[in-house]
């Protein structure tokens, strides 16, 4: 799913990204994309965010409900037509649109187009680990931090050790691993209500691997996770707290 | 022999014929050159690990006597009761030798009864991979 | 019906998902299944190459089922068996009671099989006057506690020694101490080895049937498979139309990859090669050798181009072993006779798609149970195709159906998305402000009853990217 070369050196010569900001990060989270933007910045790229962008349209497609999902994704297609790459900090909204738009689309003129944006859009970690090169991103952040792996972006995109390179450069940042760090937080998009308990006690688990790693903070690329994560730490007065990866790496020496 | 009756069988298969009619798609692309299972150097060695991981007590003998003796050996620690034993002259033969006092019966005698405190069979091969 | 089965799973699921007791014995026990399969598969020199060839196997017989199926049954006959084609479990369970009736037959042994789960084979020959001992003892731990498989691999995970223990002491009558695993399993062999010679028949289930050569392959780690079919004057293998393959070398990958995938094993203690009744000459075999194909549905899951590969399942349960849903909410929560991944995903075609659709959405669609399908079944996917042929075919909630088409409108008008955003998170704050958040008039209730609440902040990004953060 790499860029071909001549995409690599493209956007190299240009240094230019194009920002796609999930909706509940727009909305819930929004430090998650400021940081993002940082980041981006700090490693020499210039960052575009299309303001007529809302959805990919996930929420209606994971439900079923395909027939409601098509049109955001060919709106997001106009969107993006022109971005040369487009860079997420969401392992789970960048499946939509390269591991899912091309079966959604499969019968729409727009397929074509649809596979080729999915090879131009990257999650954050991959876009900075595979395609700017950098691992160190300059960040400092002296806690303890645990990694949990999105199932998304551990499954559809196979992303593996991008997160866990660019924590280990972070200055001052020890990481301890989780046990059955790649098990599903219990999140999963509607699942999380239309079932409510089976969902939280996922959530309570995943909070109790937490706990036995007495790291500060837990971390991954998804806000949806984090969020859903920081909900059940937040009922159970856990002492760790969530953060993206994003607003570690946006982090600088104070 | 008496036909089994098989009224749904024709339609079973009409309704498998029908349901292939639309094709399925193919498995990805694969190498066929890779590799699945690691080659075996030394196949008794691996046997004998294998035994080992599968609780198997694996002796190898020098002779029938030493097999003999070997036998002998196991059939005495087992709990009182007939031992079931695969008609074959070496097994004859081998039993012969072994000189238990344990009741014998031989698969040409009938079925073990529920109480057979054990079976001695051949092996027509061993097989390295699993130590089956 | 369809509500009551829905409404039963989310009952059975809430009730399991907060019993910490089951929690603990399920996830001690896949903690050593963890560990052998990952020495399991080590044993490999290629795991994921065995995992294509095992596919490519599967897919062969699967597409050419009819001709696989003719020729299995050619060879049968051709060893003195018989073979039966049942429509659904009633004729399958027909056929076996009126061969039972016809034999006299007063006692049945059964060895591990969930096709006749599936049919309800056992109360329907006990309906019949018939005496049915489970022989796998699993299996007999569940029948003894009135109970179905709580998994297809392993029917009594969700017990430990001390209820075992217990249960054998009410059951059996047996004066049992203690739960030392020697004598539990001491006590179950001597009433199980009695019910072996009286039986006249024995049922089994079939791991895979071999096209050419016409044997059916089972696999058993207790041995009680090969006296079920040996000991009795009858045997009866009950097997899916799915499980031919097409050559007996095809079981140098299979039998490995499913041990290794269901036990962590190299392979299953007993893997067994059954090729007809006792021939002349013969020290032991059943008189007659039935093979009793069932299809119940599962021609209709071929016709399914898209998801004709749910067929490939050779019932390994790994799926089961890996669903964060499953350790979670248990094997008998599922209501169903497959569990977990595969049941969610199988379960709608063979009982339709109207009472069993609520298990397409009973999952967070990791893709955990696909990373690890021996024949890389593709499992999350289909659960997500189910949940879009229930909203093509409208058996969805109206107010749901409302509800996206609202988002819809939403998400295609940029403003009127912001607007909303805005209105929402001013709307919330203000509520949760008066410590109302959880609460029946929050509309997040289902988020936040049993969490705390989202964050709202006072600016979207969009906001802020035009406030100042747009500048290079």
């Amino acid at each position: 799913m790499l860029a071909t070369n001549s995409e690599r050196l493209e956007q190299i010569v240009q240094h230019r990204v194009s920002l796609f900001v999930p909706c509940f990060v727009d909305q819930l989270v929004p430090e998650v994309a400021v940081d993002t933007v940082k980041i981006l910045r700090r490693v020499g790229y210039q960052v575009d965010f299309p303001e007529a962008q809302t959805c990919c349209g996930q929420p209606a497609f994971n439900t079923g409900y395909w027939d409601d999902a098509r049109p955001c994704a060919e709106m997001f297609l106009r969107v993006f037509k022109h971005a040369d790459v487009v860079v997420c900090p969401s392992g789970s909204c960048t499946t939509m649109v390269r591991s899912f738009y091309p079966e959604l689309l499969s019968s729409s003129p727009l397929r074509a187009d649809a596979i080729a944006l999915g090879r131009r859009t990257f999650e954050l970690s991959e876009f900075l680990v595979k395609l700017a090169g950098v691992t160190d991103v300059g960040a400092t952040f002296p806690h303890t931090v645990t990694y949990h792996a999105s199932c998304h972006g551990l499954r559809e995109l196979q992303l593996r050790d991008q997160p866990l390179q660019l924590l280990r450069k972070v200055n001052g940042l020890t990481l301890i691993e989780m046990s059955r760090f790649d098990e599903c937080c219990g999140f999963g998009g509607t699942f999380a209500a239309k079932f409510e308990s089976i969902s939280v006690a996922m959530g309570d688990s995943k909070a109790e691997t937490v706990a036995a790693t007495g790291a500060e903070f837990v971390t991954a690329i998804d806000s949806s996770c984090l969020l859903h994560l920081q909900g059940i730490l937040g009922k159970r007065n856990a002492p760790a707290r969530t953060i993206h990866l994003a607003s570690i790496l946006a982090q600088e020496k104070t | 022999m008496q036909q089994t009756e098989n009224s749904s069988r024709d339609r079973i298969l009409e309704r498998i014929r029908a349901g292939l009619r639309a094709p399925a798609p193919e498995p990805a692309e694969t190498s066929p050159d890779r590799v699945i299972f690691e080659s075996i150097n030394n196949p008794l060695q691996r046997f004998q690990q294998e035994c080992a991981a599968n609780l198997t007590e694996c002796v190898l003998t020098a002779d029938t006597m030493a097999s003999a003796l070997q036998l002998a050996k196991v059939l005495e620690s087992l709990p009182a009761g007939e031992v079931f034993v695969q008609e074959d002259p070496s097994l004859r033969s081998l039993i012969e030798l072994a000189g238990s006092s344990r009741p014998i019966r031989w698969s040409s005698q009938g079925a073990p009864s529920e109480a057979s405190q054990a079976t001695v069979t051949l092996a027509e091969t061993l097989i390295a991979q699993t130590g089956s | 019906m369809s509500a009551t089965a829905a409404q039963r799973f989310l009952q059975d699921a809430a009730v399991k998902s907060a019993d910490l007791v089951h929690r603990e014995i399920i996830l001690h026990g896949l903690e050593s299944y963890d560990a052998a399969v990952l020495r399991g598969r080590a044993r490999f020199k290629d795991w994921e190459a065995a995992r294509r060839r095992c596919q490519e196997i599967k897919w062969e017989a699967v597409n050419h089922l009819d001709r696989y199926l003719l020729q299995f049954e050619e060879r049968v006959i051709a060893h003195g068996g018989h073979v039966f084609w049942a429509a659904n479990g009633e004729e399958a369970c027909n056929y076996i009671k009126n061969l039972a009736s016809r034999q006299g037959v007063r006692t049945v042994v059964k060895s591990k099989s969930m096709v006749t789960e599936e049919i309800h084979l056992s109360p329907a020959l006990e309906k019949a006057g018939i005496k049915v001992w489970e022989t796998d003892l699993g299996e007999f731990i569940v029948q003894l506690r009135n109970e179905p498989p709580y998994h297809i691999v392993t029917p009594a995970m969700h017990l430990n020694r001390g209820q075992i223990s217990e249960l054998f002491r009410e059951k059996l009558g047996e004066d049992i101490h203690g739960d030392d695993p020697t004598e539990l399993v001491a006590a179950a062999r001597r009433k199980l080895r009695r019910a072996f010679f009286a039986a006249e028949m024995g049922i089994s289930g079939a791991n895979f049937l071999v096209a050419d050569s016409g044997l059916i392959a089972l696999s058993t780690n207790e041995g009680n498979g090969r006296l079920c079919t040996s000991v009795p004057r009858i045997h009866v293998a009950v097997t899916g139309i799915e499980k031919v393959i097409p050559r007996l070398e095809d079981l140098a990958y299979l039998w490995p990859v499913l041990a290794t995938s269901g036990t962590g094993q190299p392979i299953t203690t007993y893997s067994t090669l059954i090729g007809g009744p006792r021939k002349p000459g013969e020290p032991d075999g059943p008189d007659e050798f039935h093979v009793v194909l069932l299809d119940n549905g599962r021609s209709k899951l071929l016709a399914d181009a898209e998801q004709r590969e749910v067929l490939h399942c050779i019932r390994c349960g790994a799926c089961l072993n890996i669903c964060p849903v499953f350790r979670h909410i248990g094997g008998h929560s599922y209501g169903t006779t497959y569990q977990g991944p595969i049941g969610s995903v199988l379960t709608p075609h063979l009982r339709g798609i109207s009472d069993f659709q609520h298990l397409s959405y009973a999952s967070s669609l990791c893709g955990a149970c696909t990373s690890v399908c021996p024949v890389k079944i593709d499992l999350h996917h289909h659960l997500l195709h189910n949940r879009r042929n229930a909203a093509r075919a409208g058996t969805t909630k109206l107010s749901e159906r409302i509800m996206f088409r609202v988002w819809r409108y939403i998400i295609l008008h940029p403003r009127i998305y912001a607007l909303t955003g805005w209105l929402a998170r001013r709307t919330l704050r203000l509520l949760y402000g008066l410590g109302l958040a959880g609460s029946i008039v929050d509309p997040m209730r289902v988020w936040n009853r049993r969490r705390s609440a989202v964050p709202l902040p006072s600016e979207s990004f969009r906001t802020r990217w035009r406030k100042g953060l747009a500048t290079n």
